[in-house]
């Protein structure tokens, strides 16, 4: 694979003082699918919203870059950013049917997507809107133009996010759990869709989700995110194969693998995100780690490079890492 | 949609049916409605001749047939103060109050749309803190109040325009003011409320993450899904409008519905007022069903509403 086309070196977002996302740093590979993992309020919407410069009002980039196509899209003017936003870089969401403007149709909200960049007459942008409905699998796209969100379903509704976020042909596409908010069966249809996209046009791929069964799927590396840092990251099958982290565990315990035997049980890790107020000085992982000893409590464990392609931010990772191996 | 429209408009008759009855049965409920009807010190005989005249001696299913074929054939029946059909004397006022109303409401428009839209979108911001004054003041001050306040400035101070009267479009101005203020604020804050609303939702994100501009997406998303809210409650501040105009019409002395109203309560000239709260209800109820209606323009999920068989 060739070099980073995006680069996020220690990004940090700030709401009401509080670091949200707090100096978190990566880069993603051309046409290199990137899962970011984590629970539910660890910074992975802001992480994405920020890249877009699309935070909340009250929310804001309090230090680090973001480098793509060699600017820093964290300092570039408003206009500047808005020629990039659904041109190179896209952002689909995690409710597909509220990501829809209710009172417009399908065709206009395409059309609005084209024309954003690439003016063109009524009748063609109209004709690309068609193709790309068309691409993403949605049957009987002429119809669908004239509809309503209100009138498509939640997955439909998805496909149609998906084409606006690619009708440009953007480099880049950061997916915000796009697959969350749908039932079990669309959403394999929609990575299914997701993956042909992404062979057909080489798109790099940000892939937020919490699902570890998603990340297996789709992903080539993976990071993992606790209270706004990166505590993990490695390419997607070393992590499956050991984890170095004890809250990589825990999430992969959520996952049931049907393709292998149970794991040994793995000691409880119990407990929720400590509140940012509470984070103290040393692991932010620490209450709720099994693992846990003074050094965790007195000193944060840096993201730490173990392996080639492989970092975690745990002072105890080999012994973690032996501790939750399955056996062969 | 014609199938929306076709039931509330079925719902509207059927409000207008019950607004009659009510009226009806609410005149029967004071007792003998001629004596609501005759004036003051009349005798015995004439009260039972007028009586008879009148019908009110006949069954009471027989009267409410009779009273709402009148209805149909919009024949109120005549004053017995002014010896006039009530429909001429209550016709002769209409223009004025509309006039004053539409006045009242242009002024309310072109005011608080535009402060409920700066605000919302500049929040926070000097422009809003210099706004929502306005606002506030408009929602607290009692017409009344306002109305002498005006004029007071304008017409006594400052001689700019004239205290009463109706016969220029100069006499508009205070007028509306006085009445729409009130309506000015309830548009600004809904307009206010309901863009805020809006402009916290996803698709708002998503349609600035296609790369268009901040301006576009508030002019061509955010207000028309704003817009919703604000024509519901257009259609219930213009019949606020008929009632304030009973209180702007007395401080100014203008001849429309609500100065005939007030005089009519004191002339106890109750086919008048019989005929006014009918005209304010089927008003009322008018309004309310354009309000569906151009909701409908508005919202597809409206218009393209098909009921499940
Ligand atoms: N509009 C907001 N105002 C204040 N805090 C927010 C807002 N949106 C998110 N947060 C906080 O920011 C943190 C990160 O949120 P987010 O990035 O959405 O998490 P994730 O996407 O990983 O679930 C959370 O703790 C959340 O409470
Ligand atoms: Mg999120």
């Amino acid at each position: 694979m060739a070099g980073p086309i995006l680069t996020v070196a220690d990004l940090a977002v700030a709401i009401a003082g509080r670091r949200v996302v707090d100096g978190i740093s990566f880069a993603v590979k051309t046409g290199e699918t990137l899962a970011i993992v984590g629970e539910s309020g660890c910074g992975k919407s802001m992480t994405a919203f920020a890249i877009m410069r699309l935070l909340p009002q009250a929310a804001r980039i309090s230090g680090g870059a973001v480098l793509f196509e060699g600017r820093d899209l964290a300092r570039i003017a408003e206009s500047e950013m808005k020629a990039l936003r659904g041109n190179r870089i896209s952002l689909i969401f995690q409710e597909p049917a509220s990501s829809l403007d209710p009172l417009m149709t399908v065709a206009d909200q395409l059309i609005e997507a084209i024309n954003a960049h690439k003016p063109a007459s009524h009748s063609e942008a109209a004709a690309h809107a068609l193709a790309m409905l068309r691409a993403v699998g949605i049957a009987d796209p002429a119809r669908r133009m004239r509809q309503y969100p209100f009138e498509l379903s939640g997955g439909m509704c998805q496909r149609v996010m998906i084409a606006i976020a690619l009708a440009c042909r953007p480099s880049v596409l950061l997916a915000d759990e796009p697959t969350t908010a749908l039932d079990v069966t669309i959403q394999a249809q929609i990575l299914e869709l997701m993956k042909r996209l992404r062979s057909e046009t080489g798109t790099s791929i940000v892939l937020i989700t919490h699902d570890m069964g998603v990340v297996a799927d789709m992903a080539d590396r993976v990071l993992v995110m606790y209270a706004g840092r990166i505590v993990e990251e490695a390419a997607v099958d070393d992590l499956f194969q050991a984890q170095h982290h004890p809250y990589t565990m825990l999430l992969m315990r959520s996952v049931p693998r049907l393709d292998a035997p149970p794991k040994r049980a793995l000691p409880v890790i119990e407990g929720t995100v400590p509140s940012y107020a509470a984070l103290g000085t040393g692991c932010r992982f620490a209450s709720r780690c099994p693992f846990v000893s003074e050094h965790c409590r007195a000193e944060e464990p840096p993201l730490r490079q173990i392996a080639p392609g492989r970092a975690t931010a745990c002072w105890h990772h080999e012994r973690v890492a032996a501790a939750g191996m399955v056996p062969a | 949609m014609v199938r929306f429209l076709v039931s509330r408009g079925a719902q509207s008759l059927i409000s207008v049916f019950g607004v009659m009855t009510i009226v009806f049965v609410i005149m029967r409920l004071a007792g003998d409605p001629t004596l609501l009807l005759v004036p003051e010190g009349s005798t015995r005989e004439e009260i039972a001749q007028l009586r008879h005249q009148l019908g009110f001696d006949r069954p009471i299913a027989v009267q409410y047939g009779a009273y709402l074929w009148d209805l149909f054939r919009f024949d109120l029946g005549t004053s017995f103060v002014q010896r006039v059909a009530v429909t001429d004397i209550v016709g002769a006022r209409v223009p004025y109050t509309l006039k004053l109303a539409a006045g009242a409401l242009f002024a309310a428009v072109i005011v608080g749309l535009p402060i409920g839209i700066i605000t919302a979108i500049r929040r926070g911001t000097t422009i809003e803190r210099i706004l929502m004054p306005i606002v506030l003041i408009g929602q607290s001050m009692p017409t009344f109040w306002s109305g002498i306040l005006l004029i007071l400035l304008f017409a006594v101070t400052l001689d700019w325009l004239p205290s009463s009267g109706a016969d220029r479009l100069s006499s508009l101005v205070m007028q509306a003011i006085a009445l729409g203020a009130l309506s000015m604020a309830t548009f600004a804050r809904i307009a206010r409320t309901s863009i805020i609303d809006e402009l916290s939702k996803e698709y708002v994100r998503a349609a600035l993450a296609k790369g268009i501009s901040r301006g576009r997406v508030v002019l061509v998303h955010v207000l028309r899904n704003a817009a919703i809210p604000v024509i519901t409650v257009a259609a219930l501040e213009i019949a606020n409008l008929l009632a304030g105009a009973v209180i702007v019409e007395t401080v100014f002395a203008w001849p429309g519905l609500g100065q005939l109203a007030v005089q009519s309560i004191q002339g106890r000239d109750f086919l008048v007022v019989q005929a006014l709260v009918l005209l304010a209800s089927v008003t009322y109820i008018l309004l309310n069903l354009l309000a569906d209606m151009l909701y409908s323009l508005v919202d597809p999920r409206i218009k393209l509403y098909r009921p499940k068989q």
